[in-house]
């Protein structure tokens, strides 16, 4: 497939490209009264957090405008059966949102398992139905009612929407919202879902911060929004606003979260009035930009516990969940991480992730990390380096027996190191797609430099 | 001339040709229309986005999203067909254009401004609000889709 068949494809759509409507057209239709159509999934929501928390009508407008979100049956289907499977959840709060990216929303669900056979239900739990099909379901501990010592008592609310692409990586957030005992008081927690992860699980982005008012309301005297914009640094942020009206005026709470790269944390909490005369309050929190465009240097950490390492590296890349390499028996697969989705196997030599190499394209990269044991020849491992990076040398002859020459066009360098660190023994190859970026080059490096690396039994 | 109507004078054409290339040739004029509609009835309408080029082209892929989203819960559609085949190109042309009519939208506005309109994966994605490496990968997945599908065909 090459470049210019898509240029094709896109000629021939344009060739039957329609005039522009006209502006005095478009100026009409501002004219006719429009029905706001909203989500089924999305008023189930809103009923349900109005119920729990005693307000009026909602407007939980997550990610805002321009950004505009419709369910699909079929997962809402699935997800109410992965619901069931777990055998039903109390309480339970539901929201659907493209959280992998793939274009197609995805279905969540948080909630309490033991529902009519214990007193008080327990066992917060997350069900997660994906569009592909397939669902999953973990525990969620830090559901529940937060105590005074800032333990959980899994009895509470917690509600789940979805949050905007805080960390940029092509997937909306999940955002769990943990009511702080009785009132209106909550604590937000950000997760990312994605099935490429390890374990399936959800990867918690932000710590439990301080207790926030946080309560959604559309009303006469209630306005309430989340928002990505940017602070006067320039850096993104996630804004809660909460306009309140009462004494003739708006009351407006901004709570105010930050992604570092790392975690998205509470920073600031400021409240202040607006006269009732000022512009429509809604004009405060409708204004949406989202945090994806900004967000720099978005980092995830691993923990490699059966292989005594933990690595950390960008967002976006993919972390593979099984071997790439599933017929090497010595020496083992410690990690793969690439640009791209990687898939295991292949059909040629059992020590090279084949399929991975061959999936990869001009402006991907990719770097796995074998060890070999320590009882066999360990003769030729340099220590390791101070920093890695290209080693003259290092050749892509080692794999010209293992792929086909037309699977290395896309790929400018392959290299091939040892080291050894701690005791243990390495196997390290890098691949630099022809087109890869700068920075996606440098970050192999730099996840082999920031390499945790137990040491060895 | 006011200035939302400025505004949307300058950008019109290349609005729609972006939902074209998004959503196909016969729902492309609702698109654009659906998107600029709803920025005329906010507070400051066109003229007040401090920045409406990629603000607009964010809404259209969001539009192209809800549109494709409903689109496989009632069904495929069928996709535009040419009536004249004249020639295996002309068949081969067709391919192409029915499986990049089903990639997700953000995969066919990331093949679009990079492949088509000449953006790298940088400036493509200033305008679709993501990280260039989200791009790559959006590049990626389509190559690979595309690819599937024209060998399912063969």
């Amino acid at each position: 497939m090459r470049d210019a068949d898509f240029r094709t494809a896109y000629d021939a759509l344009l060739e039957e490209m329609p005039d522009p409507p006209s502006f005095e057209q478009l100026r009409t239709q501002t004219l006719q009264p429009r029905r706001r159509e909203v989500p089924g999934w999305r008023v189930a929501v809103l009923a349900a957090v109005a119920v729990l928390l005693g307000f009026g009508g909602l407007a939980l407008l997550a990610g805002g405008d321009p950004d505009t979100g419709n369910s699909i049956e079929g997962v809402e289907g699935a997800l109410a059966e992965a619901v069931a499977d777990v055998g039903g959840l109390c309480n339970e709060s539901s929201t659907t949102a493209d959280f992998d990216g793939d274009g197609l929303d995805d279905a969540v669900a948080v909630g309490f398992t033991g529902c009519g056979t214990q007193a008080d239900p327990s066992d917060p739990t997350m069900v997660v139905a994906w569009a592909s099909g397939s669902t999953y379901s973990w525990a969620l501990d830090e559901c529940g009612v937060v105590q005074p010592d800032g333990s959980t008592r899994s009895t509470g609310i917690c509600d789940v929407f979805a949050a905007p692409d805080l960390n940029a990586d092509g997937g909306s957030e999940l955002a769990v919202k943990v009511q702080q005992a009785a009132g209106s008081t909550a604590l937000l927690q950000f997760y990312a879902l994605t099935p490429d992860e390890p374990s399936q699980s959800p990867i918690q982005l932000a710590p439990a911060g301080p207790a926030v008012v946080l309560m959604y309301g559309s009303s006469p005297t209630n306005e309430s929004n989340i928002r990505c914009t940017t602070n006067s640094q320039g850096q993104p942020v996630f804004l809660v606003t909460v306009a309140e009206f009462q004494n003739q005026q708006w009351s407006v709470f901004e709570g105010t979260w930050y992604y570092d790269g790392r975690l998205i944390d509470f920073r600031s909490q400021r409240t202040y009035s607006v006269s009732k005369d000022a512009p429509d309050v809604s004009e405060l929190i409708t204004d949406a930009t989202f945090c994806g465009a900004t967000v720099a240097g978005g980092q995830r950490h691993a923990e490699l516990r059966d292989h005594g390492m933990s690595l950390t590296y960008p967002v976006e890349w993919h972390l593979a969940d099984v071997s790439l390499t599933p017929n090497l028996a010595s020496p083992t697969e410690v990690f793969s991480l690439g640009s791209f989705p990687l898939e295991p196997g292949g059909p040629n030599c059992a020590q090279i992730p084949s399929q991975a190499l061959h999936d990869m394209t001009a402006t991907d990269v990719f770097v796995t990390v074998q060890e070999r044991g320590s009882d066999l020849d360990t003769s030729g491992f340099d220590p390791r380096p101070d920093e890695f990076g290209p080693t003259p040398g290092s050749a892509d002859n080692v794999f010209n027996d293992c792929l086909d020459p037309d699977e290395l066009a896309d790929i400018d360098a392959i290299h091939w190191l040892w080291f050894t660190d701690q005791d243990r023994y390495f196997h390290v190859l890098a691949a630099i797609g022809a087109s890869a970026s700068p920075e996606d080059t440098a970050a192999v490096w730099s996840v082999l430099d920031q390499m945790d690396i137990q040491p060895g039994s | 001339m006011d200035s939302d109507a400025k505004a949307y004078q300058e950008l019109r054409f290349e609005l729609t040709r972006f939902a074209t290339a998004l959503v196909g040739p016969s729902e492309a004029e609702d698109v654009v229309a659906d998107v600029v509609v709803r920025v005329l009835e906010r507070p400051g309408g066109l003229a007040g986005l401090k920045d409406p080029r990629p603000y607009l082209i964010r809404a259209i892929i969001n539009e192209a999203r809800s549109r494709f989203r409903r689109r496989k819960r009632v069904d495929a559609r069928p996709l535009p067909v040419r009536e004249e085949v004249e020639s295996p190109d002309a068949d081969y042309r067709d391919q192409l254009v029915e499986g990049v009519s089903s990639l997700p939208p953000r995969q066919r506005a990331a093949t679009f401004l990079v492949y088509w309109e000449g953006h790298t994966s940088v400036s493509a994605a200033e305008l679709m609000g993501c990280r260039p490496a989200t791009v790559r990968r959006y590049l990626h997945l389509a190559h690979r889709k595309l690819e599937e599908m024209i060998d399912e065909r063969r």
